[in-house]
């Protein structure tokens, strides 16, 4: 059996570099890049919300084709853009096999051995592979593309508590800090185990892990707290007010609201 | 209508598949509910955020924001975790379990909550309308479901190390049945409240009798044993290294005995809140067919019975179920669900304050 | 230094237990006063760090009395607002872990947190935060997240989100740990630099060389939780069965001088 701890170590850098990564892209000048994380954000949710509530699939194929332009223009990597316009919609549509012979409904193609493709089953599974891709690559074009204190600021401008955007900010930070830790004690680990280690040992070693993990970051709760305290808080958040719409937010905006309008007129 | 039903060759195809997505976590990416459906879930859960919120102000004041912080990211990380099941698959675990045990609920629910919604802005992970329904079944269900479990087989009193541990497996276990289920639900209605004029189902295609199946075989016997296991061995390496987490009353954010008594009160809400639509759904309508017999034939029989008599009682203030100035069924049933939901919401809020005060008035009475 | 100088902090008889009962700090009698700049050496676990933490009434002493400017630093004191904020806006800690010191999502947002929560203006908080960050020469850092910042880069940063409090004590735990030697060179120089304007610093360390290169003064920890020594860093330094014993130099003294042992 493989090893269940390299493939956590995996996992973990996997996100470390993703991380990194989004961090390159939204330094670069694209076209999303140059949007005020308020555009994005809204912009993202009104074109998740109309991939959702369109009912045509050819008016969702002109949305799911509208991505790739947009992620090209904000200078997104092919392969990451990759995993979320193409891999995460065939999972679905995968999952969706089966509901092109079961769906009741007018006959299309009979398949040899009793099956039969339904015109409502091609259909449905259609809808669900361009809904599901439509809105995972939106969303990463709104991750990539937008560094995290910006989405903080921008949720706060729309409203969000600033007790609440301290909390999801602290957590960002730190999930980084986690996963260097976690990185640092399965290298150690991995690197002192010769031969392959038993399940029952892997587990052992993962719950040590996580344990460590856990007590780590209460020890660290209370610290973090600490230096909070120090610098003056008292249970009170302020955060710093920034970033301003220009007027290529407004077109950006214009444009797009027109665009989702038209898509969801022709699309009922 | 044609009736929906596994046949042998979906069985073997869902098993192969579900293995596969079983093992890769629950988030639900966009696309597989209704928007309308995503709206309802955030409102069922916000009760839950102001709970949790609620428990943090009133243990550890200003505290609250740096420990919910690194318990979310605690929570990330632990979704990453890889566990090897005898036999030689490997699985990833929600981890929700454990954050419900060690941490108290309330709070277990915050910080899962964070870390789903940090997965899905940053890391594309689960999708945004779905965050509602992710944060449900994930950040709700699964610590309440634990944690009432584990203090169930712990029992009252200083708790030992191998009723600890048998409680963390078996709340580990059905925490995660229970969210299957509860997700496995979630697919299965879309099929039976949005078609359009042809019968295409618009969001996930699967009826109840699918998708239940289909969920639950591959999360029963892969992703509830790797929750087990993982929570298992959290709890192991803390009752070595630290007990104290475990067993005294003065760790980072204990729960209190109020809120102790109240976790039953707030499962049966949880569960009223999943009910409360189906009941209101359940007679006579296209969902009839799927209803009694189907089930029946999953040997959960026991089920409809209560469905109907609870499908009258909630009925009772919007009679037949139907708003006439929304010619759309659907949405009719859907804000008869909501105006009941919201109700039960209400009086489940009156009785738990009236629970609190009168335990509050023993305490200092006895 | 100068006896007639304002005492800034005085300790009588300062003990601290740990919740649980693990003993921190005995018997610690000791002054501080405005302008000097004192080491506190100790090996790991002998209770400098909370000795820090108790002058920057984060924690309170258990047992006699500490008191800040002739006031008395304990829980009821910080209950205040006016006191906390009045408190805090003159003594800046900096912390040994750049992860727990960082918190924030940027280092712009880090370094503009204290003159925040002091309920500055955002005019004031703004200038404040560009002086701060002129300073320490991490201007183009603004816009990056703490977790991707190399550790002299941390260390400075961690020094710009105190600077922004404009504090006239500084309280330094183990300001040279994990720093590479030029960063290390930079550090002592802004210790030297704050000192020379006159501002109050507390640094606990182990590491010797600080002691010769920034100190004015010396408190050395025992084992035991107590005061072993207190005199000028020549004299410490001098007395190499005093740092035996209180396991701050092991076996090949000239080298331990000018390194600082494993965290």
């Amino acid at each position: 059996m493989k090893n269940a701890l390299a493939k956590t170590a995996r996992t973990v850098s996997a996100s470390l570099a993703f991380s990194l990564a989004a961090e390159t892209t939204a330094r670069q000048g694209g076209l999303f890049q140059r949007l005020d994380a308020r555009t994005k954000l809204l912009s993202v949710l009104a074109l998740v919300l109309t991939a959702n509530l369109v009912h045509q699939p050819v008016v969702l194929v002109f949305l799911y084709a509208a991505i790739l332009p947009l992620a090209a223009a904000s200078r997104i990597r092919v392969r990451t853009l990759a995993r979320f316009w193409l891999g995460i919609p065939l999972v679905a549509a995968l999952i969706g096999v089966p509901a092109l012979f079961i769906t009741p409904g007018p006959t299309l193609y009979r398949l040899t051995g009793g099956l039969a493709i339904s015109a409502t089953g091609l259909r449905s599974v259609t809808l669900l592979y361009l809904r599901v891709g439509t809105s995972a690559s939106s969303a990463i074009l709104l991750a990539l593309t937008t560094r995290w204190h910006d989405l903080l600021h921008a949720l706060a401008r729309l409203g969000m508590p600033d007790v609440l955007l301290l909390a999801l900010g602290m957590t960002y930070r730190y999930i980084y800090t986690l996963l260097e830790l976690t990185n640092d004690m399965l290298t150690a680990r991995l690197s002192r185990s010769v031969g392959p280690l038993s399940a029952s040992k892997q587990r052992q070693v993962q719950g040590a892990l996580a344990g460590t993990l856990l007590a780590r970051s209460l020890d660290m709760s209370g610290e973090v707290y600490l230096a909070m305290r120090s610098r003056g808080f008292s249970g009170r958040a302020r955060t710093l007010q920034r970033g301003r719409l220009q007027w290529l937010d407004l077109v950006w905006g214009v444009g797009l609201l027109v665009g989702c309008t038209l898509a969801l007129w022709m699309g009922r | 209508m044609r009736k929906l039903r596994m046949e042998k060759w979906m069985v073997a195809y869902f098993a192969a598949l579900g293995i596969v997505l079983a093992t890769t976590g629950l988030h639900i990416p966009d696309g597989y509910l209704s928007p309308v459906t995503s709206a309802i879930l955030f409102a069922l859960v916000l009760p839950f955020w102001i709970k949790g919120v609620r428990d943090l102000r009133a243990r550890v004041n200003a505290q609250t924001i740096p420990l919910v912080a690194l318990m979310a990211a605690f929570s990330f990380i632990i979704m990453m975790f890889n566990v090897p099941l005898p036999g030689g698959t490997t699985g990833h675990a929600v981890g929700a379990a454990i954050a419900g045990i060690v941490l108290g609920p309330g709070v277990a629910t915050i910080a899962v909550s964070i870390a789903l919604i940090i997965q899905a802005l940053v890391f594309g992970d689960g999708g945004i309308l779905a965050i509602g329904a992710n944060c449900f079944t994930m950040a709700v269900a699964m610590p309440y479901v634990a944690d009432a479990i584990y203090r169930a087989i712990v029992g009252a009193g200083e708790p030992q190390r191998v009723r600890s541990l048998v409680g963390g497996a078996v709340a580990g276990y059905v925490s995660l049945a229970v969210a299957a289920l509860l997700t496995a639900f979630l697919f299965g209605i879309q099929p039976a409240l949005y078609t359009d004029a042809a019968g295409t189902p618009l969001y996930a295609p699967y009826p109840l009798s699918v998708a239940i199946p289909a969920m639950m075989i591959p999360h029963l016997a892969v992703a509830c044993p790797v929750e087990a296991l993982l929570t298992v061995a959290i709890l192991g390496y803390l009752w070595s290294a630290r007990p104290a987490l475990l067993t005294s009353q003065a760790a980072p954010a204990p729960s209190g005995a109020a809120a102790g008594r109240l976790t039953g009160l707030w499962i049966a809400l949880a569960a009223l809140i999943i009910i409360v639509p189906v009941g209101l759904l359940a007679p006579g309508t296209a969902w009839g067919e799927w209803g009694a017999h189907e089930l029946s034939e999953l040997g959960l029989d026991f089920i409809p019975a209560g469905l109907e008599r609870l499908g009258s009682l909630w009925g009772a203030p919007i009679p037949d179920y139907d708003i006439p100035a929304l010619c759309n069924v659907n949405i009719s049933y859907w804000l008869s669900a909501i105006v009941g939901t919201g109700l039960t919401v209400l009086v489940i809020w009156l009785i738990s304050k009236l629970v609190v005060r009168k335990s509050v008035n023993e305490e200092r009475a006895g | 230094m100068d006896d007639s100088a304002e005492l800034v902090y005085e300790l009588e008889s300062v003990g601290f237990d740990y919740p649980g009962g693990t003993t921190a700090l005995q018997e610690i009698t000791w002054s501080v006063r405005r302008g000097e700049c004192w080491a506190v050496l100790g090996a790991n676990g002998s209770g400098k760090s909370t000795l820090l933490k108790l002058l920057d009434g984060l924690y309170y002493a258990t047992f006699g009395s500490l008191r800040f400017c002739g006031d008395a630093l304990s829980e009821k004191a910080f209950a205040s607002d006016d006191f906390n904020y009045a408190f805090r806006r003159q003594v800046g800690f900096v912390f040994q872990d750049p992860n727990v010191q960082l918190f924030s999502a940027s280092v712009l947002d880090e370094v503009a947190f204290a003159p925040l929560q002091l309920g500055l203006s955002d005019a004031e908080v703004m200038q404040r935060v560009e002086q701060a960050m002129q300073a320490l020469e991490v201007t183009k850092l603004a816009d990056r997240p703490p977790h991707h910042l190399s550790g002299g880069e941390k260390k400075r940063v961690s020094i710009a989100s105190v600077l922004t409090l404009e504090p006239q004590v500084w309280l330094l735990d183990e300001p040279t740990a994990g720093l590479d030697p030029r960063s290390q060179s930079w550090l002592v120089g802004f210790i030297r630099q704050r000192h020379a304007l006159g501002e109050t610093i507390v640094i606990a360390t182990h590491d010797l060389s600080i002691l010769q290169q920034v100190a004015t003064d010396c408190l050395v920890f025992g084992e035991d939780h107590r005061i072993a020594a207190i005199g000028s860093p020549d004299d410490i330094l001098a007395d190499h069965a005093l740092l035996h014993a209180c396991n701050l130099m092991h076996q090949h003294p000239t080298k331990a001088l000018y390194q600082t042992h494993g965290g």
